[in-house]
This record gives structure tokens, C-alpha cells and sequence, in this order.
């Protein structure tokens, strides 16, 4: 059954996240055009109206770059919603399947979109430096190389200060892949919580939400005090530890709200 | 015939409204049985603590000896009284979808429905009307080779022409083993089909007896009864 509900509910978040995508695309196609034609003509100086509109384009591209990130991560937010307070819920909750694998495939779903949704990201922002020249500039100028040995001279200075190893790089690329896994649990919670109020549901999930990261800074807060002399590696640890816990209490005030506490009226 | 639905001393309150209370029935396989009352009665208040939607504030409910949950899900066929599924998707995709989550699902039994309808199956769901949208529902749920069908106002919102249909679609494609229980005010157009009713007032059962029994003991049609019963 997981591997059935993964199924729609990547299709269903394709289905928000595409048209998005392809919006993105055309405005990032629009930007280098005009880019490209503002690096091989002088008709930015010459034509204030082609002037204008570069200048609007490329703000409205690089708007949408921080953006389709954003719109990435609250995707999974809206499908969520849909599926278990408006009524969509009628059906997603009357399927065979136990509240953990409901759960479990939207985070999987969430997951390889994030993925997509960053590798669109990333090809945009090569194509916008190909287009602007930039590319070339780095090729042929030594400011590549001299940016990666500062780079590197950063990056052995604070090893040496810091006492970071390849261990501490392992562990950070742990910590942001569980971030990414577990990143929506916060809002499933404070949605699985918010529904439970009669009307305004949408108002009292933000204040769930608003209410559940106050707490957990608190908490954590609290926590950190006690380890502020660990190491680097030890502190990358102990993020770990509780990006663990807390998305285990995320995860079981969602599921008990899909196992106790419906409130599909 | 064993017990399939069995519900003990149910109770739900909401703050200080009371929609069920103390309700106890128990009903065996093969019927095909009303739940009737007027609006507000908590006809579909109960359907959904069947289902699964809503949790008693107290008592219990067991389906085939399970609490509502993944295993009642797939035994139950339930169909309820609005548009519950995405209306980006397409007739053939939905179709797609519960031959995926239900084993029990019989897809060509739903495309033979679906051409008597004509209805195209590349359509999307928003496209159609709101009937033909309640039917494309219906036929999702008599699709399935369940134990248990739950029909939440299956007649409410179609033509008389489509209740017909609805009705003989009812009678003719469900599992005759299984049970059907049709909640409705629309009594007069599906009494020729039920064999027992429940009348639900107030949260309250007031009557559960086989059709046949009303109309010798009463010498009435139960559409007659009630009228009776729950006269303003």
C-alpha cells in the first residue's frame, strides 16, 4: 500500500508543482533572451523601452529563483491539507492504509520533488551564468581558481580551528538529508492540530504552527545550553539528536490525529 | 448470517450538541437496509463513525469484530454525500486509482457502467455535471466486491430518471452476501428496494424492523409511516 499511496501523491504534487515549473522556465527562458541580446547588441543604451522591460524581467527572474524554492517546500504543505481537512479527506481517509504509510509516502513524495525541484534550480542558475557571459569570464580570467584557493585556505583554517574532519562532513550531509526527510513534519503537526478546531481551521494551523516552533525553540533553547562546549563534530551530533526527536514528536501528534482525533464534520 | 456491523452504546457530542446518543444496533450480511430519518437525525453522523471520519465521544463500533480502521477500510464501500476526489483527474485515471487501492474492485464491471451512462472516461472530473459527477461516484463504489456498502444520500441530487438507474445499479451489482446500508429521506423512491429500516430521531433509533413486518403490522408503506412518525 506505501508504494501505491508514494504513487498519487507524487502524480497529485506533480500536478501543482509542473505548471509551476514550466511558469518558471518560460520566465527564466524570457530573462536570457533578453540577456543574450542586451551582451551582443548596445540596445539597453540605445532603447529605453527594451531597457525597461530588462530590467522588470530580471527582476521578476530573480524573484522567481528564490521563489520556486519556497513553492517547493510549501507544495507538500497544500497537498497535505487537501488531503486530510478539505474533501479530499472523505476518500484519503477511508483507504486500506495505516496513518503511518499515509504519512510516510507524502514525506517520500516530498522528497524526490525537493530533489527535482533543486536540480530545476540549479540548471536555471547555469543557464543564467552561460547567458550572462559569466561563465566564460570565470574560464578565462584566474578568478575561478582564485576563488577556490580562498575557498580552500577558509576551509583549512577553520578544519584546524575547529577540529572539523571528514567525519564532520559526513555527519552534516546526515543532517541536511534528514532535514530534508523530516523538514514537513512541523507542518503536518500543526495542521493535524489546527483541524481540530471547529471553523477557521487555516487560522488555527498557522497558530498551531506558530505555537509548536515557539515551543520547540524553547526547548531546544534549553537543551543547547547544557552542551555550548562541545566540538563542532559534537554539536553537529547533538543537532542531529534532536532534529531526531522532535520529528519523532511531529510524527506522532500527526498520527494520532489521523488515528483519534478526525474531526471530518 | 453473522454480525458485520455491530455499534455499542454510541455516543457523539459535539460541545453541547448531542448528535447520537447511546445508540446500539447490530445488523448481519445479505441486507440491503435504509437509515432513514429527517435532516439533522445524525443519520450521517453515524455513517462516519462507521467509517472511520469521526471518533465516538463514547462507545464502540465493530466491523466484521474490527474497530474502524486499514482493515474495515477495505471491506467498506462507502460512498458519501459530496465530491470527494480530485477533479484534475480524469474518469479513466480514478478508475486507475481504485484498481490500485482496492483488490476487491471488479474495473470492468465499472467501464460497462460507465458506456451505459455514456459516459467518456477521458473527461475530467471537473468538466462533468454535478450529477453525472455523483454518478461516476456511485459506480466507483458498486465497482467493489465489498461487505459492506455505505451510501451516504446516493438520490439526493440526481434527475428521477438517474435515481432509477442508481437504484436498479444498487439492486443488480452489489455482493449478494454483503450488506447495503443507504441513508435517505427520499423514502417513497427507495422503499421498493430495502428489506429493513432503521428510523433515526435524534440522535435516537425509533424503529428497526423488516419492511415486510412494517407494511403487514402497520398496513402502511413505510414512506406512509414515516410521515407518521416524524411529523412536524
Amino acid at each position: 500500500m506505501l508504494g501505491k499511496l508514494f504513487k498519487y501523491d507524487f502524480k497529485e504534487m506533480g500536478l501543482i508543482l509542473v505548471p509551476i515549473y514550466l511558469l518558471y522556465v518560460g520566465i527564466m527562458a524570457a530573462f536570457m533572451v533578453l540577456l543574450i541580446l542586451a551582451r551582443s547588441s548596445q540596445i539597453v543604451e540605445e532603447n529605453t523601452l527594451f531597457g525597461l522591460l530588462f530590467g522588470i524581467v530580471s527582476l521578476v527572474a530573480f524573484l522567481s529563483m528564490g521563489l520556486i524554492l519556497v513553492v517547493g517546500s510549501l507544495a507538500i504543505v497544500y497537498h497535505f491539507y487537501r488531503k486530510f481537512v478539505t474533501e479530499e479527506a472523505y476518500f484519503t481517509l477511508t483507504l486500506p492504509a495505516k496513518p503511518w504509510e499515509h504519512i510516510a509516502s507524502k514525506l517520500m513524495a516530498n522528497v524526490v520533488w525537493q530533489i527535482i525541484t533543486w536540480g530545476v534550480f540549479a540548471v536555471s542558475v547555469f543557464i543564467a551564468l552561460f547567458a550572462s557571459g559569466m561563465l566564460d569570464v570565470m574560464a578565462d580570467s584566474d578568478l575561478f581558481d582564485l576563488v577556490l584557493s580562498q575557498l580552500q585556505i577558509v576551509w583549512e583554517e577553520s578544519a584546524a580551528e575547529l577540529n572539523l574532519t571528514a567525519g564532520t562532513f559526513v555527519l552534516w550531509v546526515i543532517y541536511v538529508i534528514l532535514s530534508i526527510i523530516t523538514g514537513p513534519l512541523i507542518y503536518f503537526a500543526s495542521i493535524s492540530v489546527g483541524q481540530m478546531a471547529g471553523k477557521h481551521k487555516i487560522l488555527a494551523s498557522i497558530g498551531a504552527f506558530i505555537l509548536i516552533n515557539m515551543l520547540t525553540a524553547f526547548v531546544l533553547g534549553t537543551v543547547a545550553s547544557g552542551y555550548m562546549n562541545l566540538s563542532a563534530t559534537g554539536s553537529l551530533v547533538a543537532t542531529i539528536v534532536e532534529t531526531l526527536v522532535m520529528s519523532v514528536i511531529y510524527l506522532l501528534i500527526t498520527t494520532s490525529f489521523l488515528s483519534h482525533n478526525l474531526n471530518l464534520q | 448470517m453473522g454480525v458485520l456491523l455491530e455499534c455499542n452504546g454510541l455516543t457523539k457530542r459535539y460541545g453541547q450538541k448531542t448528535a447520537i446518543e447511546n445508540l446500539s444496533v447490530t445488523m448481519g450480511s445479505g441486507r440491503i437496509i435504509g437509515l432513514l430519518g429527517p435532516n439533522g437525525s445524525g443519520k450521517t453522523t453515524l455513517i462516519k463513525m462507521i467509517n472511520g471520519l469521526l471518533k465516538p465521544t463514547q462507545g464502540s463500533i465493530r466491523i466484521d469484530g474490527e474497530a474502524p480502521g486499514a482493515y474495515t477500510h477495505g471491506i467498506i464501500s462507502y460512498l458519501p454525500d459530496r465530491n470527494y476526489l480530485n477533479k484534475r483527474m480524469k474518469v479513466r485515471q480514478v478508475l486507475d486509482m481504485f484498481s490500485d487501492y482496492y483488490g476487491d474492485f471488479n474495473r470492468n464491471k465499472a467501464d460497462a457502467m460507465l458506456t451505459d451512462l455514456q459516459i467518456d472516461p477521458e473527461m475530467k472530473l471537473r468538466a462533468l455535471s454535478k450529477g453525472t459527477l455523483e454518478k461516476v461516484q456511485l459506480i466507483l463504489v458498486m465497482s467493489r466486491e465489498a461487505k459492506l456498502y455505505i451510501l451516504d444520500e446516493p438520490i439526493a441530487g440526481v434527475d428521477p430518471a438517474a435515481r432509477d438507474y442508481i437504484l436498479r445499479t444498487i439492486i443488480s451489482n452489489y455482493n449478494p452476501e454483503a450488506t447495503v446500508l443507504i441513508s435517505t429521506h427520499l423514502i417513497s423512491d427507495i422503499e421498493q428496494i430495502l428489506d429493513d429500516v432503521i428510523f433515526l430521531k435524534d440522535g435516537h433509533i425509533e424503529l428497526f424492523a423488516p419492511v415486510d413486518e412494517i407494511r403487514e403490522q402497520e398496513g402502511k408503506s413505510v414512506d406512509a409511516l414515516f410521515r407518521e412518525v416524524f411529523r412536524c
